[in-house]
């Protein structure tokens, strides 16, 4: 897909591990894994805004689009 | 007694098989029924072609049975709770095709009687509306998948 998700380079930055990520966010361990290895098909603005909030970036930061085609 | 679910699922696939019984026992009367002149008079058969409904109703069984099989084994998916998945997809695309085959057989053996036309005619519709239910479920595959994989 186009668009790459950058979220263990902002969890590396910030210092925080996978599953206290995830329990802050709400989501599950597994799904936060799904996000991690570029598996998801779509985010939700709200998981976006938790990323955010937690990581304390932008939906940029951990958004990047390439082009593929 | 609350009727749900499980137990229409249960009654479906208890039909499947009473059905898959039934033919088998079919098969196994038919030799007799040929000979003993049960078909005489009936289902517009003419007498000289009454040896032919045997190769016929064979034929026709490997379709069905395997159109049958499907059926049970999508039964089972549902009754576990598997509705939507690639192998149920797969289930109906053998049914639909089994469907179309069994069509085949029953139109090429229309020269036994004429009403096997009118069966091959209602198998074929039969074909074309499991096809578009297996197209359906196949979006719904790919819906739910999507649905999965949004965080």
């Amino acid at each position: 897909m186009g668009i790459r998700l950058h979220i263990d380079v902002m969890m590396a930055k910030r210092k925080i591990s996978a599953g206290d990520l995830a329990a802050r966010i709400g989501i599950t361990p597994a799904n936060l894994s799904i996000l991690k290895n570029d598996k998801a098909k779509a985010i939700r603005f709200s998981t976006l805004e938790a990323l955010c909030r937690e990581l304390d970036c932008q939906p940029g930061d951990i958004l990047e689009f390439t082009d593929t085609n | 007694m609350l009727w749900n679910r499980d137990r229409s699922v249960i009654l479906s696939q208890v039909s499947t098989r009473i059905i898959m019984a039934l033919g088998v026992v079919l098969a196994a009367l038919l030799p007799f029924l040929c000979t003993g002149g049960f078909f005489h008079g009936r289902a517009f058969i003419d007498a000289q072609n009454i040896p032919l409904i045997m190769p016929a109703y064979y034929a026709f069984c490997v379709p069905a049975y395997v159109a049958l099989i499907s059926l049970d084994r999508l039964l089972a998916a549902v009754k576990r709770n598997e509705v939507f998945t690639a192998k149920n997809v797969r289930l109906l695309r053998i049914i639909s095709w089994a469907s179309f085959a069994a069509a085949a057989v029953l139109a090429i053996s229309s020269y036994v009687s004429i009403t096997f036309f009118a069966l091959a005619i209602i198998a074929t519709f039969f074909g074309i509306i499991l096809r578009a239910m297996k197209n359906l479920f196949a979006a719904a595959v790919e819906l739910q998948e999507e649905s999965k994989l949004t965080i």
